[in-house]
């Protein structure tokens, strides 16, 4: 049985939280619940606390409120779209739109994708390109890098946004 | 805010088509969220083109065929009204950009209802644009499109997300208001971390989830003759994702366990969701758009132990869930006499029994999303809502375990 600290766990930058944001509140279910021998035994611990004081029904809601405390220290708190982050993820995530808006505006330009990198910037150029007809003539875009703040950039009909390293 | 308008011209002519399909007053059809639902179902069969009219015919139809009256609404408590504008405040208090990776995606869905109504249709059925997710029933990003009335802003999308979640949570209420409510039952309720996430995300699983456990009331409740409402929910489901048809096939076939086989008015919403779920797979094969996420083929079994550690894995999850699904399982031992949360618990295990088929069944692509972390926490969102109610049915309700639920003065539909 492993436990391992909590900070590595934590959705803490912006990519991580496009990336993994839904599919669990940190990021044990990618890293395949390297807590899951102690998380097991708190389930069934619980599941028999909860028969055994049914009829206390001020127990139940105290153990759900409790064990629900170390996922809202992250959904709260930690996490990179916690209440008090949320501002600055969604500017990162608005420049980045800006930039895409800006260099291949939908539906009005004829833009065609010819890269993208199956990352971070995949969903936020889907948004920008919902749809990409095959007949598409007109620039080229490219769209590399695996973190947000986008630069984009056009030479000789081709389109080149760049993230980060 | 233009969502918020989009919002309520959505509801004054669900009101409106209620009154006519229902025969209930304008202010009761008002008085109800899930009056929307009507109009959102009317639009979807308008932006399918003809087969959209085949559909609002078998609507017709089954609206015909003396299905019960839904009881009229509780008068909201001054606490439950609190409890909903703060649910609500929290949902919507937050910059309306999307951040996570589906989000993206619906929106950019949504978007294609700026080329004009039932652009998401016409996208959708159009291989050569290329739309991802390719063959995903439309409803939900269409919906999206339509509350910000064809406009082309990602806030007013986002915002037309949330206030959808919140009709969702409004109809799960509605239907349910008549079992006796414990405000700190509810609350607890929602000490499962993850769905805060969502409730204030975009994404469908939830709101699929909410109104998949509507229905299972709606059904349980009905002993003969589900509310038409239940058949819209059925509509809806199916064209939100493709795993609301198996929730309604899940309600479906718990209903007539707990009711009898005889009782077949409770198989119309099924019968109205399979429609609509054939009428959209046949206009993806008529336009050669191949869906291959959601393909049905043989079943691996040899993979089945595995996904079942997996799902485990994933209940018990103390970060994201608590330890609500712990509970869940106490709740379904304990579940005792009360008709409500034996027919939850039918409900909930043939949920858990058709989610599991499907990932067997699935394509392969699927049972990789599982083994990365990426779909089983929101398969279960999906089932969060039934077990939700299940567990405070069985062990946080205010009335003893035993005693039948009341049967409500019927009033309207």
């Amino acid at each position: 049985m492993s436990v391992t600290s909590d900070d590595g766990a934590t959705l803490a930058t912006p990519e991580a939280i496009v990336i993994d944001g839904a599919n669990g509140v940190t990021n044990a279910p990618r890293a395949h619940f390297p807590n899951a021998g102690w998380e097991l035994v708190v389930a069934v611990a619980a599941t028999v606390v909860a028969i055994a004081f049914r009829k206390h029904r001020r127990v139940l809601p105290a153990l759900l409120v409790v064990a629900a405390l170390p996922g809202f220290l992250h959904v709260f708190w930690r996490r990179a779209d916690a209440p008090l982050n949320r501002g600055a993820l969604a500017s990162q995530v608005r420049s980045t739109m800006r930039e895409f808006a800006k260099f291949a505006p939908w539906p009005r330009d004829a833009v065609r994708v010819v890269h993208e990198d199956d990352d971070v910037l995949f969903p936020l150029l889907r948004y920008a390109r919902p749809t990409r007809p095959s007949s598409d003539g007109g620039v080229t875009l490219e769209v590399r890098g695996a973190s947000l703040r986008v630069k984009c950039s056009v030479v000789a009909r081709h389109i080149v946004c760049r993230s980060g390293p | 805010m233009i969502a918020l308008l989009g919002l309520v011209l959505l509801h004054l002519c669900g009101s409106a088509l209620r009154v006519i399909s229902t025969r209930i007053s304008f202010r009761q059809a008002l008085e109800r969220p899930s009056s929307v639902w009507f109009a959102i179902v009317a639009a979807y069969c308008v932006s399918l083109g003809p087969w959209g009219a085949l559909l609002a015919a078998v609507l017709v139809v089954i609206s015909r065929v003396g299905l019960s009256p839904l009881p009229n609404p509780l008068p909201l408590r001054r606490g439950e009204l609190i409890g909903f504008a703060a649910l609500s405040a929290l949902v919507l208090a937050r910059p309306w950009v999307p951040t996570q990776w589906d989000e993206f995606v619906w929106i950019a869905k949504a978007r294609l209802e700026t080329l004009g109504f039932g652009g998401g249709v016409r996208a959708a059925l159009d291989a050569s644009m290329h739309v991802l997710p390719a063959g995903y029933p439309p409803l939900w990003p269409a919906s999206m499109g339509w509350l910000s009335l064809h406009h082309d802003d990602v806030e007013a999308d986002v915002l037309s997300g949330s206030l959808l979640m919140l009709i969702c949570v409004a109809t799960l209420i509605e239907v349910w208001r008549e079992e006796h409510v414990s405000l700190v039952g509810l609350a607890v309720l929602f000490a499962s971390p993850l769905i805060w996430v969502h409730l204030r995300s975009t994404y469908v699983d939830l709101p699929v989830g909410l109104l998949s456990a509507a229905l299972a009331v709606c059904l349980v409740r009905g002993h003969e003759r589900p509310p038409f409402v239940a058949v819209l929910l059925g509509v809806v489901l199916a064209a939100f994702k493709d795993e609301g048809l198996l929730h309604v096939f899940a309600a479906t076939g718990a209903a007539l366990l707990m009711h009898g086989v005889r009782k077949w008015r409770l198989s119309l919403p099924a019968v109205a969701a399979v429609t609509a779920t054939l009428i959209w797979r046949g206009l993806l094969r008529s336009h050669e758009v191949v869906g291959f996420d959601h393909s049905v083929g043989s079943p691996a079994w040899a993979e089945a132990p595995r996904l079942a550690e997996l799902l485990t894995l994933h209940l018990f999850d103390l970060h994201s869930w608590g330890v609500f699904w712990a509970l869940t399982v106490a709740a379904m031992v304990v579940a005792g006499n009360s008709p409500m949360a034996r027919g939850l618990r039918l409900t909930l295990l043939g949920l858990f029994a058709v989610t599991f088929f499907a990932l067997l069944a699935g394509p392969e692509r699927v049972r990789v999303f599982a083994e990365n972390g990426t779909l089983l926490n929101r398969l279960l969102l999906q089932l969060w809502p039934t077990a939700a109610l299940l567990v405070f049915s069985a062990l946080l309700s205010p009335r003893s375990l035993d005693a039948p639920a009341h049967q409500a003065a019927p009033a309207s539909r």
